[in-house]
């Protein structure tokens, strides 16, 4: 079972620039003021809540990418990817929708709002965990990765409606980026939100290399039971 | 000063609440899955000796 160095690599690097944007959060970048002299210490959530969101709709690409190629191939491998790309995505969907909660009480002083970017969001997670139900309720194999892989493909439209959606209807979620006038953010935000992000992407990968290894292993140890047994 | 202490302290539990999760969820899935793939592994090196004991045999 070969060990994959740059899986380790992104992981340790990843750790590193996600913990200096922590940091980098509360001793550099300072909390935005408003022009009325409030000072918004909660949006420091934003830092670590943006890179989760922006990696879950990242990882759903390849769970669409995988099942793409799973139903072209009908090579079990590739089921085996989306699944893990699936539970990766599911990882970072849980993250966003605790941390965005969290924020939305301070900010707004609710804890859930039906508003187009959460309600989105919210049906993207649960159609996130309905591909496991869905995994878990056909037992045929070969079904299992087909209905899963078309419900992967689902899934992951979700993702450009979810992110788009504040660009397209109305709505009281910000948008930092692209949001027109007073919208953006200034260098020493930009540069601790880019280090998140670039952290978290990396342990996306690393999180994802990490489980399909474990895979790997369960499957050599399956086989070498049935071997061993028979 | 009196503002930024009104406005911190109250925010701070949301603050504190949202890191604390990441970072607690990060280290638990590394966590979890080091674990797991070590186990694994041990349970993979008693399988491959049995079943090169079984061959000799």
């Amino acid at each position: 079972m070969k060990r994959n160095p740059l899986a380790e690599i992104m992981l340790v690097l990843g750790g590193l620039l996600t913990t200096a944007a922590y940091f980098m959060t509360f001793f550099w970048a300072p909390p935005t003021a408003y022009p009325d002299g409030r000072v918004d210490f909660a949006q420091k959530i934003f830092y670590f809540h943006v890179p989760v969101a922006e990696a879950s709709f990242l990882v759903l690409i390849f769970t669409a990418y995988y099942g793409i190629r799973f139903l072209m191939t009908r090579q079990r491998i590739y089921d085996t990817k989306a699944k893990i790309a699936t539970e990766v995505a599911l990882f970072f969907v849980l993250l966003t929708m605790a941390t965005g909660i969290l924020w939305t009480k301070v900010e707004w002083g609710v804890w859930w709002q039906w508003e187009p970017r959460l309600t989105t969001y919210f049906i993207l997670t649960l159609a996130v965990i309905g591909y496991f139900v869905l995994r878990n309720s056909t037992e045929d194999e070969e079904r299992r990765a087909v209905y899963a892989s078309a419900f992967g493909i689902l899934v992951f439209i979700n993702a450009p409606i979810s992110f788009f959606i504040t660009r397209w209807l109305e709505s009281i979620h910000p948008i930092v980026f692209g949001g027109g006038k007073g919208s953006g953010l200034e260098t020493t935000m930009l540069v601790t939100f880019i280090i998140a992000q670039v952290g978290m992407l990396m342990l996306g990968y690393a999180f994802y290399q990490l489980r399909l290894r474990e895979e790997e292993f369960k499957e050599r140890v399956e086989a070498l039971k049935i071997e061993i047994g028979g | 000063m009196n503002e930024i202490y009104s406005t911190v302290i109250p925010q701070a539990p949301y603050i504190i609440g949202a890191y604390g999760l990441i970072w607690v969820a990060l280290l638990g899935f590394v966590g979890m899955v080091f674990n797991r793939l070590r186990r694994m592994e041990k349970e993979l090196a008693v399988l491959e000796e049995s079943l090169k004991r079984r061959e000799q045999a």
